[in-house]
């Protein structure tokens, strides 16, 4: 092959671990947002974090684009390629290089799946508190670019809050380390500042995490209602009480036909809507709060409220709820995950307009989302096949975002912007604030090489739409969150 | 001469016009406000308190004990700690300085608590970082850089803090176990064990300090479990007091005020050699380490007492005092290069002798 990149990648790399063929770049041109696709140059797949340094560097010098890349779970396009670009396959970057159960702490390379870190500490009655839905498959890489979530951040914060210290190559080539092994840091929060970038400053090579002793207990009720407003009231007495439940979710009816459809997931009869609340700690602790939660849920008018009796009862509620995302393939043959955030006293205004909205455009729309921190994930459905009606679900997808912008929300709880909100950033922060992040971004990465076009619009966005599941959704690997 | 500043615009003005700027709040930790420019005190205030969101907004120059007392009233509170606040501290000084109190053991410090700022940058720019929302992944994480930033990207004026009820009961357990090394292993039992602690702190010569709560009804039970798991030979302690006892540990009150300040980030494993260099010193050296071993604060006379390579290897910041030459100043890439464009001119960098900025 003459292409003199390739051949400088073959310098670094022996030939079967770099991909040029068209065939074998194909399964790296989308992410878990189906809508988007591009065509990278190349993929490598780098065995050691000098390899990745390298290839950065020669990246720099050639002034191609590249993008860090893990399990391609992303749902906002975070893991779309740049077209022409390359990819940098990090999955088999996956020891634990270091692990202090005595210290709670444990460093990892970046191709490292999430769920691997709690199974590894398992036995010392250890965990990794960030559980986004994909845990099972996700890499803690992608988790650290995106600064991801999940059901439990109200009380235990994202990604950023459990990352510790990082070992980095910046896009120009340079390794830096920031933080360190401490909970405590001295100086800028280097760290907190590098964790949720969506690989604009560069790629996380080490990535030292805290970890936290697993709840000895958990009580998890189902309470059903006959309004989502009403499921939405019942949270606000949740909070008014003084608990502070380890995850608080709210499902509504698609949902939950969606959920028991694919997953077998059982919901009481005649539910407009469910809310889940899950309260974890010392069995002593759980014990006292039990009576005045289920006090709660009576008063807040819920008609059916069924405690998880066991661990098996539990896990199959959480089945259920973490199983929503790719459930809803059963009820349309494409649908769009939205990611919004609204202040949490302002849930029941924001489904009401959401309803609206749906009616409005003749789209259905299933809600489900973290209740207890106002993260809403409404799942809007259309059919591909129809002419107009991605632009209709799109259309629908941007409202709601606006709508939580108008509420003083937030655009994105945990999916990142990716290329999906792309432009909703200048819309939530104001054009000056997101020229300075243009700024910033541009002082560590001066050509704009690294996850090109992510997070911050630039003149190349990847165009080519193609709706529908990801492959690995459709087999049931895969759950969004 | 010091400038006190009434409004945003009249700090705006002070940036922009002035070669060099740093912003003094309470002027508690006297070690990070040296050379002032600007009092921030006047541009103080609550400007949103959502007990049901559980957020709080203020201007950066609020002192801490008044959002203390503002969201005891709702039962709630900053479950970091906030230090000194007695001794004056503000919200914008806490931020920068980047300290938080014994509670950051249960559920993490300042930076996992800071949500959403307002500031000015060195070229007078107005930024807004974050979101008044408890869960937010947009954009570039500013509010969490300026986190134990020291002033160096910029002049913040009003913050917004993720806020949580408070526990109902706290009792405060004294775990005495014979020497530092003893103690240096249960604070490392405790540590891994399901129990919630909100604070846990070792102080020399073999105290380990466990402050649990929850709910009234359940916290006696839980005492007794507790006591009943740690290892032989620990002498357990009930401390009513348990409000004073870490107020007493948050305001520094075990070291003497005439004495040097220094926070030192450190990890557990450390504490047995450092806890052998301190015994081996003619000056006693005052020190507590906290949160469950990840932070040693040190109080002493005379930084030239203090020549063991092992602390000159920790990062560390000063908070009153002189700048001992065992804190290092460690370069980095990441750092200037958002510098350049958060202050361009240099203005917030001290150029002082003796302090590295």
């Amino acid at each position: 092959m003459a292409d003199p990149f390739y051949r400088a990648l073959c310098s670094i790399y022996p030939k079967e671990r770099v991909f040029w063929k068209e065939a074998e770049v194909l399964p790296y041109e989308s992410d878990g947002l189906t809508a988007f696709r591009a065509k990278p140059k190349g993929i490598v797949l780098p065995l050691s974090a000098d390899e990745v340094v390298k290839t950065v560097s020669l990246c720099s010098a050639e002034d191609v684009p590249f993008l860090a890349r893990g399990s391609g779970t992303s749902l906002s396009g975070g893991a779309v390629p740049v077209e022409g670009g390359l990819v940098i396959a990090m999955n088999r970057l996956d020891r634990i290089l270091e692990y202090v159960p005595d210290e709670r702490r444990m460093v990892v390379e970046p191709g490292v799946i999430n769920a691997k870190i709690s199974t590894h500490c398992e036995a010392d009655g250890l965990y990794y508190a960030p559980d986004p839905s994909s845990g099972p498959v996700c890499t803690v890489g992608g988790n650290v670019a995106f600064n991801s979530g999940g059901a439990h951040c109200l009380k235990y914060g994202m990604t950023s809050n459990h990352v510790l210290g990082l070992k980095i190559v910046l896009p120009t080539g340079e390794i830096q380390e920031l933080g360190g092994s401490s909970l405590e840091h001295c100086g800028p929060d280097l760290t907190g500042m590098f964790v949720g970038s969506e690989g604009l400053f560069g790629i996380a090579l080490e990535i030292t995490v805290r970890l936290l002793p697993k709840p000895e207990s958990f009580f998890t009720v189902i309470a059903a209602y006959s309004s989502l407003a009403e499921a939405g009231h019942a949270v606000s007495l949740l909070v008014a009480s003084g608990l502070l439940p380890g995850a608080v979710e709210i499902m509504d009816a698609l949902t939950m036909e969606a959920a028991h459809a694919a997953v077998g997931a059982e919901y009481p009869e005649g539910a407009a809507a469910v809310l889940i609340v899950e309260l974890e700690g010392l069995s002593e602790e759980v014990e006292a709060e039990k009576p005045l939660l289920l006090s709660l849920l009576a008063q807040s008018g819920s008609f059916d409220i069924r405690p998880a009796k066991n661990a098996e009862e539990r896990m199959t509620i959480w089945k259920g709820r973490k199983s929503a995302f790719s459930a809803a393939g059963r009820l349309s043959p494409d649908f769009i995950v939205q990611d919004g955030v609204v202040p949490r006293s302002r849930l029941g205004e924001a489904l009401e307009e959401i309803t609206a909205i749906s009616e409005r455009h003749g789209i259905r729309v299933a809600n489900v989302f973290h209740a207890g921190d106002g993260n809403l994930h409404p799942l809007i459905l259309y059919d591909g096949r129809v002419e107009g009606s991605y632009e209709k679900a799109e259309q629908c997808a941007a409202e709601i975002l606006r709508l939580c912008i108008a509420l003083g929300g937030s655009i994105t709880g945990e999916h990142g912007v990716g290329l999906e909100k792309l432009s909703y950033l200048s819309e939530m922060y104001g054009p000056e604030d997101t020229q300075f992040m243009h700024r910033l971004r541009d002082a560590v990465d001066p050509k704009r090489l690294s996850n090109r076009g992510k997070m911050l619009a630039s003149s190349e966005a990847p165009a080519l739409m193609t709706p529908g599941l990801h492959p690995l959704e459709k087999e049931g690997i895969i759950f969004r969150n | 001469m010091v400038v006190e500043v009434n409004t945003i615009d009249e700090l705006k003005k002070h940036v922009t016009s002035s070669e060099v700027v740093r912003a003094v709040g309470g002027g508690s930790k006297p070690g990070l406000s040296h050379n002032p420019t600007v009092s921030m005190r006047r541009l103080s205030g609550i400007v949103e308190y959502r007990a049901d969101e559980y957020t709080v907004t203020a201007l950066a120059g609020t002192p801490i004990g008044q959002i203390d007392a503002a969201l005891a009233e709702k039962g709630q509170y900053l479950p970091f700690d906030p230090p000194l606040a007695k001794a004056g501290a503000t919200l914008g000084g806490t931020v920068a300085s980047g300290i938080s109190g014994p509670g950051r053991w249960r559920y993490g410090g300042i930076r996992d608590f800071i949500i959403s700022l307002k500031m000015i940058s060195g070229g007078g720019e107005m930024l807004v970082g974050g979101a008044k929302v408890v869960k937010n992944a947009a954009g570039f994480d500013l509010p969490k850089l300026m986190v134990g930033a020291q002033g160096r990207f910029g002049v913040m004026t009003e913050l917004t803090f993720k806020v949580f009820p408070k526990p109902k009961a706290m009792v405060t357990l004294e775990l005495r176990c014979g020497d530092a090394n003893a103690a240096v292993d249960v604070m490392g039992v405790v540590a891994m064990g399901p129990w919630d602690l909100i604070s846990l702190d070792m102080s020399p010569p073999d105290s380990v300090w466990a402050r649990l709560g929850g709910m009234p009804e359940a916290i006696e039970k839980k005492i007794q479990r507790f006591k009943d798991a740690l290892p032989e030979g620990c002498e357990v302690q009930r401390h009513d007091d348990d409000e004073s006892i870490w107020s007493s540990a948050k305001e520094f009150k075990w070291v003497h005020d005439q004495r040097s300040l220094v926070k030192l980030a450190i990890t557990p494993g450390r504490i047995r050699n450092l806890e052998r260099y301190f015994c081996s010193l003619s000056r006693p050296i005052a020190r507590r380490y906290g949160c469950g071993g990840n932070v040693l604060y040190l109080g002493f006379s005379d930084a030239d007492d203090l020549a063991d390579p092992e602390l000159a290897s920790l990062p560390g910041v000063v908070l009153r005092g002189e700048v001992p030459s065992f804190i290092p100043d460690v370069p980095n890439l990441f750092l200037e290069r958002l510098r350049s464009i958060f202050d361009p001119q240099q203005k917030f960098t001290d150029k002082s002798p003796n302090q590295s900025g």
